[in-house]
């Protein structure tokens, strides 16, 4: 065919040039997105790295320091209290909201009125356009102990010992914190939870359901262990969104009271904009990212192994 | 006793009607076999049986009791899927017991009824594999598994051969007719393939837009179709429709004048069953009945387009004269018909088919085939 | 033929390139942020004064132009993250708003105006203070405070803030409380009168972050230390004018330092009373979770405190929303029964030059050859005439220049204003950073919802003050800080 086309060609055109162009077509297209992740992300995690070892402030001081800024760190109780915040808060908030998209994602699944499910769908997933910060300044006003939603509706009930100080107290604070985007549907995780389980095979489905499933049994021995992917995926995403939340502490909390509600990406932000101390700063992304990489490694080994779907 | 009765089945998705009037009788022990072309209603009326959809009017009768409203899991019906619905993520032995551990039946049933079915079904080596590490004809071994250990009063099967490479679809209906003798058990399958109807079947059902047209043994719906419809879509390649007109009737013939067609008049043993001399009929000819420079009395030429040369047997393409369409004749494999030239074929007058303008066949006389008698005579025992 | 066009194409290009800056070069643009005080989104008045005050001085002076940027909106924390990152790219404005406390920590990031502010101001009416001497024309007070710890002035203040109590009277007279407090203990009573008819008396919140406690806080510790702050005064700090002024971080440093001002000293134990007495009798409840001033102003206006300690600059909100009648007052003094250690009965004023008009010359503007622009651009702005039109809009704020009258608004807290001034200031400016004043608030916090013991307050606040001092002196290398 290739002899063809150049017999018949009028112009003649070296064959070196044409080849040229064509291999190099496609990493011209890349460049650009080349260009942007070099300069904006790995260049930036190398000089933090670097400048975690310096006594950065941002404008002129830089000098190395070694591991100044590491023992700091773990010498300061807010930092390790932060971590220990971030273990609790992410289980917390990961089980929550697995627990309670799945759940909505399961009742969504089971409504089989085609225009009836595509109602609620749509009727769940319309609040995700309300912006984060927006969700905080509400819920702090849920919160406030006197006139708050929370309070009042538990003084209606006849409950009104229970009202507490929700984000004003140390053994609360977290888990208010955590609480904050009850009930979880409008979420990442009910979108995937309701896509995979409509991704089943419905032939699966039937099966389990001529076999004399109930539900429950269904839901337990075939949904479960089908949706193991998507699951994970969630964990992951809400793992690392708990390492890297600082809207809370900005918007409502300072990281009290005490030390209640320190999360490490706060006391990085903290640390470099409030303090000036840039250099500590990336130590603690430095920090941040092990972290990271460690929870994402374990993720991906309870993801594949023994994993059915995946060689 | 494992009968299923469908009395005056109606099915409307939304306003579309799928399923009218579909009246079958199914004895026990039977392998009825749901034959048509995609779209006609077959899986769907398989989906009814068992429950797994609803129908609006009539009534579903499985071993004698009424199932209209029973769920599917109580109507006592195994379900082999077309694409076997094997849970991914269990192993073989585990997926042909999920139906008893899911039931709370007792370990020591399960672990006979397993073994039991892993032994019908040669998979004792692979039970504790995962299907993606099993092949096609192993996975469809585990579905069929698990629906015998359910013990069903009925089997039923949607195309389950369809997935299946040609080879492996010849051995596995091979396995599935010593199936049925094995289990005796009922069998309601679903095919698009009439190979496999033709072959499995104890009893065919064909349907077409959501209608039975035929219910009868292989060889009967073979040889004596009911319509237009059933007659050219049984027998591969299809019969092929030639118009004409009745001349004249007699209590066991219909004589009719097809253009193209030697002799002029030609005597086909029916029942005319309504039809007079000056109505417009359609004879119907298999491929097969036609012999190259034959010797019988009904006659046809025509100019040769191409010939198919199979190996086994040949097929001929021609034009006859004055008929529109094109004709396909059945050839021995060593016979060499060159194109463009002129080819007589011969055919006996009762191998015709006679259908008239509403497709409706006639009922065909001298059809001599001592299969068809043996078939029929099983049939009603 | 293709090349020569090119070429051509190329040198057009350049030209015009080259006409284009020799046109900037003949201007100067001086970036100012305002904060506040330019706000076209929110305060049209802001716009159209500023706006009208910046076209009165490009007519003046046509060869430069100044480009207000205009509020950033959120809180403070927003601007400072904007503000650093704007500086690392070399892109700060010229003239920049900021806290004095603040800025003389950053010292390198400011011009010190000194040379500016002793040389004349022309927009100042010959005879008005100010005309010889830029400086005379502000109040002595704010001069006194915003001064850096290395004798410079690192911004000018236009004006001032007071905070005050905002009595919600129709509630106070309903439950039959009387608000003429003589004291601060029959201050304490009424909040105990209160709490036992079933309303919360006092919106302050306490967080690590900025809070209304922190005002709080530098009242009770002032009047715990009432009797030794004067010896802890510094000659080079001397103003013969103000006796009674803030410590600043130099000599509060060497205070601590010198184990003048320690944890282990009977008055901290005083302030760690006062503090015990008012959390538990006045403060609203949950004041630990309320997260902003705004929330507090909410409580006031639904009438579930029956009062809110506000500022200046909330008061045309309270003006313009509350429903019921309010009086702004203040707290009674603190008497001998409330800390053995005052000489006389006081209380001290919560107010100062954290105002709406600070303004401050980057370091950047005399490489950017904005510098000169910049001084004059700010001498007119601080003058009376532009001074007085921008009091008009910025109604919540006290003008500190002389002859400039503050707002209808405002007026009440005059009175205030003469009260005496806090001699301990609020945790940030305490040591000259937010690394002290979060770790100082989140202790009190604790200590004040009762999280943690009063030892255990007091050993990891004396770390803090330890820690506070030996880093000021590394920073800083006072001579004192090798004794």
């Amino acid at each position: 065919m290739t002899s063809v086309a150049i017999e018949q060609a009028s112009v003649s055109v070296p064959r070196s040039r044409l080849r040229l162009t064509s291999r190099w077509v496609p990493f011209l297209f890349l460049l650009p997105v080349a260009a942007e992740l070099i300069i904006f992300r790995y260049i930036p995690t190398f000089s933090a790295f670097y400048h975690s070892l310096t006594n950065w402030d941002g404008r002129k001081k830089d000098a190395f320091i070694g591991f100044k800024n590491f023992t700091d760190l773990f010498n300061d109780n807010v930092f390790r209290d932060a971590f220990v915040n971030m273990a609790k808060y992410t289980s917390l908030r990961t089980i929550a909201v697995l627990l309670f998209a799945f759940i909505a994602a399961e009742l969504i699944f089971s409504i089989r009125n085609e225009r009836v499910r595509m109602f609620w769908k749509i009727a769940f997933v319309i609040p995700l356009v309300v912006p984060r910060s927006v969700i905080y300044l509400m819920w702090a006003f849920i919160y406030d102990p006197q006139v708050g939603l929370i309070n009042e509706a538990l003084n209606l009930i006849g409950l009104g010992a229970w009202q507490q100080p929700w984000l004003g107290q140390s053994s609360t604070a977290l888990g208010a914190l955590a609480f904050i985007g009850f009930p979880f549907v409008s979420s990442l995780a009910f979108l995937i939870f309701v896509a995979s389980l409509e991704g089943l095979p419905r032939d699966i489905i039937e099966t389990a359901q001529l076999e004399g499933c109930s539900i429950w049994k269904r839901i337990w021995n075939v949904d479960l262990p089908m949706l193991r992917g998507g699951i994970v995926f969630v964990a992951v995403l809400l793992i690392l969104e708990g390492l890297q939340t600082t809207e809370p502490q900005l918007i409502l909390t300072r990281g009290g009271p005490g030390t209640s509600t320190e999360l490490p990406a706060y006391y990085l932000y903290r640390t470099a904009f409030d303090y000036g101390k840039f250099g500590q700063a990336c130590a603690v992304g430095v920090v941040m990212l092990g972290v990271g990489l460690i929870f994402t490694a374990i993720s991906m080994w309870l993801r594949y192994r023994s994993a059915y779907d995946v060689d | 006793m494992a009968t299923v009765s469908l009395q005056n089945i109606d099915k409307f998705y939304g306003r579309v009607q799928v399923l009218q009037d579909i009246n079958v009788e199914i004895d026990d022990g039977d392998f009825a076999v749901i034959l048509g072309p995609s779209g006609c209603g077959k899986s769907t009326l398989l989906r009814v049986i068992a429950g797994l959809e609803e129908h609006q009017r009539g009534d579903i009768s499985i071993g004698g009791a009424v199932m209209n409203t029973t769920p599917a899991a109580e109507r006592g019906v195994g379900m082999l899927f077309q694409s076997y619905a094997l849970f991914p993520h269990l192993s073989v032995s585990k997926n042909i017991s999920f139906g008893m551990r899911m039931r709370g039946e007792s370990k020591a049933l399960i672990k006979e009824r397993v073994a039991n079915a892993a032994r019908i079904l040669k998979l004792e080596p692979y039970l504790d594999r995962l299907p993606k590490n099993l092949s096609g004809g192993q996975r469809q071994r585990v579905a069929i598994g698990r629906s015998i250990v359910r013990e069903p009063k009925v089997f039923l099967f949607d195309e389950p051969l369809s997935n299946l490479d040609a080879e492996l679809r010849v051995e596995m209906r091979l396995e599935l007719a010593k199936l049925h003798d094995s289990l005796a058990a009922t069998m309601i399958y679903v095919t698009h393939d009439q190979i496999e109807a033709m072959t499995l079947g104890t009893k065919i059902i064909v349907m077409h837009l959501g209608q039975v047209q035929q219910v009868g043994t292989p060889l009967q719906v073979y040889y004596q179709p009911a319509n237009r419809f059933v007659a050219g879509f049984i027998g591969s390649p299809r019969m092929q429709f030639l118009h004409g007109t009745v001349q004249g009737v007699t209590a066991e013939s219909v004589s009719v004048s097809v253009p193209g067609v030697a002799p002029g008049i030609i005597e086909v043993p029916c029942e005319p069953d309504g039809l007079k001399a000056g109505d417009e009929i359609e004879i119907g000819i298999r491929p097969e009945d036609l012999h190259y420079r034959g010797s019988e009395e009904v006659r046809i030429t025509g100019l040769t387009t191409v010939v198919e040369y199979m190996g086994h047997a040949s097929y001929w393409y021609g034009h006859i004269a004055q008929q529109e369409r094109e004709l396909v004749a059945h050839l021995h494999r060593a016979l060499r018909v060159d194109r463009g030239s002129e080819a007589t074929f011969t055919l006996n007058r009762a191998d015709l088919y006679l259908f008239d303008t509403e497709g409706r066949a006639r009922r065909r006389l001298q059809v001599d085939n001592e299969n068809l008698q043996t078939q029929l005579a099983a049939a009603i025992a | 033929m293709r090349l020569s066009i090119l070429a051509k194409g190329l040198t057009m290009g350049l030209l015009g390139l080259t006409a284009l800056t020799g046109a900037a070069y003949a201007q100067t643009t001086v970036k100012i942020y305002m904060g506040q005080l330019y706000a076209p989104d929110s305060d049209p008045r802001s716009k159209e004064t500023m706006d009208a005050i910046i076209a009165d001085y490009e007519k003046l002076h046509p060869d430069t132009k100044i480009e207000p940027v205009p509020w950033l909106g959120g809180d403070q924390s927003t601007y400072f993250a904007w503000l650093s990152t704007r500086y690392a790219a070399g892109d700060e404005p010229d003239i920049g708003w900021s806290h004095y406390y603040t800025r003389n920590a950053e010292a390198d990031r400011w011009t010190a105006l000194n040379e500016y502010l002793d040389g004349p101001n022309d927009y100042i009416p010959t005879g008005q203070p100010g005309h010889d001497k830029w400086n005379d024309e502000f109040f002595d007070n704010v001069k006194a405070q915003i001064r850096a710890p290395d004798g410079n002035w690192y911004q000018v203040n236009t004006n001032w803030v007071e905070t005050g109590l905002f009595i919600n009277n129709d509630l106070m007279k309903a439950n039959g409380i009387d608000t003429n407090w003589a004291s601060w203990t029959d201050f304490i009573k009424s909040c105990k009168d209160l709490k036992a008819k079933g309303i919360q008396p006092l919106g302050v919140f306490a967080t690590p972050g900025w809070s209304t406690d922190q005002w709080l806080d530098t009242l009770l510790i002032s009047a715990a230390f009432a009797d030794q702050i004067p010896s802890w005064h510094l000659p080079a700090y001397e103003n013969p004018f103000m006796k009674d002024r803030q410590l600043t971080p130099e000599e509060m440093a060497k205070a601590t330092h010198d184990g003048k001002f320690s944890t282990t000293d009977p008055r901290f134990d005083t302030f760690l009373d006062l503090t015990k007495e008012v959390t538990d009798n006045c403060l609203v409840e949950g004041f630990a979770g309320i997260t902003s001033l705004d929330q507090i102003m909410n409580l006031f206006f639904n009438d579930k405190v029956a009062m809110a300690w506000l500022g200046t600059w909330n008061a045309p909100t309270v003006r313009d929303t509350a429903k019921f009648s309010v009086t702004t007052t203040y707290f009674p003094p603190f008497t001998n029964e409330n800390s053995k250690y005052l000489t006389q009965p006081t209380i001290y004023r919560v107010g100062g030059p954290s105002s709406s008009g600070q303004f401050g010359i980057s370091s950047g503007a005399a490489d950017r050859g904005t510098l000169d622009a910049s001084v004059d651009f700010l001498k007119f702005l601080t003058a009376p005439a532009q001074a007085q039109r921008i009091a008009g809009y910025d109604e919540g704020n006290l003008p500190v220049i002389k002859g400039v009258e503050p707002a209808e608004v405002a007026k009440g807290f005059s009175a205030i204003s003469q009260l005496p001034e806090r001699g301990i200031t609020d945790a940030v400016s305490r040591y000259n950073g937010e690394q002290y004043g979060t770790p100082h608030n989140r202790l009190l916090q604790s200590f004040m919802l009762g999280e943690i013991s009063r030892d255990e307050m007091k050993t990891q606040y004396q770390a803090l003050l330890d820690k506070a001092v030996a880093d000021q002196c590394e920073a800083n290398s006072w001579d004192w800080c090798n004794q």
